[in-house]
């Protein structure tokens, strides 16, 4: 899978889950998404459809604010899970 | 029986700690079965109640006596989150409203329909009873780990305000509302999959719209002997939306009524229990560690339709016309009357011990009042709120008099409390805590309202120094039209004000003038009292807005403002809830005593425009 590979389903998620005022599709990998509207309320949903997309579980640890504060910080986590 | 359909209000249980709830009767009884709501914990149940309201007076209207209730330590209910044995309390009440339901509408058959949380410990119950003929589970929780993973991810999700070191490492803070250790592991001992529910019950499931189906939870109980349907009608991820965005899940109402109907079966003889009259008047313990005093709250319509609806809060001897200091607690938002993170419950049971009469209000179409006719349900600025406090205020004064009244809100809340000033409504003060507007005009477009501008302002300022942004400035990681959008918009802003402190001194009136507005205020004798979060937009806004007016009123003590550290928009942690509480206390009793305490607080800053 390559990383826009990646993004873009994150995107996908985002957009399904992420409650943003801004549309999924025009987010940069950078852009802070709990600036583009997304709650903390929406993030656990997006937490909880990422681990479906992706068939990883997000630790504890993982369990932060900063790893859901981009589409590159959320790719970054799922790449730490799988391992590479 | 239209009023009874939409819901009579009754307290049940143990008389020494009461459970809350609402009772809806059918004109026309024409179900043998009653329908006991069990609602979800902590904030879901803040974002699932509109739902579960509309859901309890559709079965009435479909012929279905439905009972919806507090679980103990919730909502209206007595005692806290932090309490002990919270999971054996919680499948208590629902015993208990099972009790309530049938002693009042007559029915021998009880559904019990639960959402999330709610559906994991109605089928605790449903497993231990015989008596239960059907379970509804909406979105059931099933595996209580992933849930608690949930918690703690909404837990860690919320922007870092309070200090670290101030928590509890034992509760689990969620989006406002608390769990403890001992729940959490009482409620990790919880496995649906291995309940065994007596074969006799009909189940009926639905799935949450918004994430794949899991259909472990129907096999187990389908190898048990249940039957079980699972259906996945659309509205689940869109009734569970933060209070002022959730959806009525209609088709999820019609799915669940439709099939109570068909499991209903023709009316059976029905024993009549409408006559037993419902309790409206509990007795309570005192939040308060400092007084053993106990609280009387009683659940009140305002108006002669029975559209409006409060509870009151007084101290237990006080007595019944005796005419004490009135606050009147207006919704934040479209939460209903327990205030965020149950601020306004606690808050009204403390000041209450202390002698000051609490009335915590559901505006017109929020929470359990009534839409107005003409008007649209959840409505967070309806425009009828003046009118609604003015009714309100009359009724209190007839029931019991008022020496005075202070309105005190959060943000909507905020502002309608301060409006209703501007207008002449008596106030002896206003409260308003982290207001983000100061002038609402119906269909003021929300993509980027005025306080995201000064929202964003503040973070623009916080960033510049910090080399993150540069790096996505140069990047083109940031979206330069809406910064020169925000940016046009601040200046216009700016500019206006100008034109109004220029106005102003040259005595011309222009509207929606904060300035002038305040002074109108002030000049009826009502005191005004600002609470901020920090970083909260709406203090940029008041100062813009009034200029020079507010260093003025702030002089002349007419108007303070104060603002809490490491707190943020609806006080979210116990900590910022406790220094708000303290707030407002003082704030209550320096009116009501005089030579009560102060408002000072190490956490707190008032800017005294000097």
């Amino acid at each position: 899978m390559t990383d826009s590979d990646r993004a873009a389903r994150i995107r996908r998620i985002l957009k399904d889950h992420g409650r943003l005022s801004a549309d999924a599709e025009g987010l940069t990998t950078e852009q802070d998404l709990y600036q583009a509207g997304m709650t903390s309320h929406a993030s656990v949903n997006v937490m909880l459809a990422l681990e479906g997309e992706f068939e990883v579980e997000f630790p504890d640890h993982m369990l932060k604010r900063n790893v859901f504060n981009t589409i590159s910080s959320i790719s970054a986590a799922i790449d730490d899970l799988n391992g590479n | 029986m239209i009023i009874a359909q939409r819901g009579c209000p009754l307290y049940f249980g143990d008389p020494e700690r009461p459970l809350f709830g609402w009772l809806h009767q059918p004109a026309e009884q024409r179900a043998s079965i009653g329908l006991v709501i069990c609602s979800p914990t902590g904030y879901e149940a803040v974002c699932a109640r509109r739902a579960i309201k509309h859901l309890a007076s559709d079965a009435a209207r479909a012929g279905i006596p439905a009972l919806r209730f507090d679980y103990d330590g919730t909502g209206d209910s007595a005692g806290t989150d932090l309490d002990d044995n919270r999971l054996r309390s919680w499948t208590k009440s629902i015993e208990m409203a099972i009790d309530a339901l049938r002693s009042h509408s007559g029915v021998q058959r009880v559904c019990l329909l639960g959402i999330r949380l709610g559906a994991t410990l109605a089928t605790l119950v449903a497993s231990k009873r015989s008596d239960i003929d059907a379970l509804i589970g909406v979105a059931p929780i099933v595996n209580v780990r992933t849930y608690l993973r949930e918690l703690r991810a909404l837990s860690l999700a919320r922007p870092r305000t309070s200090p670290p070191d101030v928590t509890d490492g034992d509760v689990l803070e969620a989006a406002g509302f608390e769990m403890t250790l001992q729940t959490r592991e009482a409620l990790l001992a919880v496995d649906l999959m291995k309940e065994s529910p007596p074969p006799s019950l009909r189940v009926l499931i639905i799935e949450r719209d918004d994430m794949p189906s899991n259909d472990a939870w129907p096999r187990h109980l389908q190898a048990a002997g249940v039957n079980v349907e699972s259906l996945r009608p659309p509205g689940y991820a869109a009734m569970m939306l933060d209070s002022h965005e959730a959806q009525l899940p209609t088709r999820i109402i019609a799915t669940v009524t439709e099939w109570i109907m068909r499991l209903a079966g023709p009316t059976a003889t029905i024993l009549d229990g409408r006559s037993k009259p419902l309790r409206t008047r509990a007795s309570f313990e005192s939040p308060s560690a400092s007084s053993s005093a106990r609280v009387h709250e009683s659940a009140q319509f305002l108006d002669e339709q029975c559209t409006l609806f409060g509870i009151v809060s007084d101290a237990e001897n006080a007595p019944a016309e005796h005419p004490t200091p009135l606050v009147l607690l207006l919704n934040a938002g479209a939460v209903h009357h327990i205030g965020p993170n149950r601020l306004y419950v606690t808050l009204a049971r403390r000041l209450a011990a202390r002698g000051v009469r609490v009335l915590r209000m559901d505006l017109s179409g929020l929470g359990d009042s009534a839409v107005a006719e003409g008007y649209i349900d959840n409505d967070v600025y309806t425009p009828r709120a003046e009118q609604d406090i003015r009714t309100a205020i009359a009724r209190m004064q007839q029931l019991y008099g008022a020496s005075e009244v202070h309105a005190v809100g959060l943000c909507s809340g905020a502002y309608h409390g301060f409006k209703a000033a501007v207008a002449g409504v008596q106030l002896r003060s206003v409260v308003a805590i982290n207001p983000l507007t100061f002038h609402w005009i119906s269909g003021m477009s929300l993509a980027i309202p005025e306080y995201r501008v000064a929202s964003q302002m503040r973070h623009y300022r916080k960033m510049l120094l910090e080399w993150e942004l540069w790096k996505r400035l140069l990047t083109g990681n940031v979206d330069l039209g809406e910064v020169m959008h925000i940016l046009q918009r601040r200046i216009k802003a700016a500019s206006y004000n100008v034109l109004r402190e220029i106005a102003r001194a040259a005595r011309i009136s222009l509207p929606r003038d904060l300035g002038s507005e305040l002074l109108r205020i002030a000049r009826q004798n009502t005191d005004v009292l600002f609470v901020f979060a920090q970083n909260e937009p709406g203090l940029d806004l008041l100062q813009g807005g009034a200029g020079s007016v507010l260093n003025r009123l702030q002089r002349r003590e007419l108007v303070q403002v104060v603002v809490l550290q490491q707190s943020d928009h609806t006080f979210t942690t116990h900590w910022s809830r406790k220094n708000l509480l303290e707030v407002l206390t003082a704030h209550t009793l320096s009116y009501a005593c005089p030579k009560g305490v102060t408002a000072a607080h190490p956490l707190t800053t008032s800017t005294n425009g000097t």
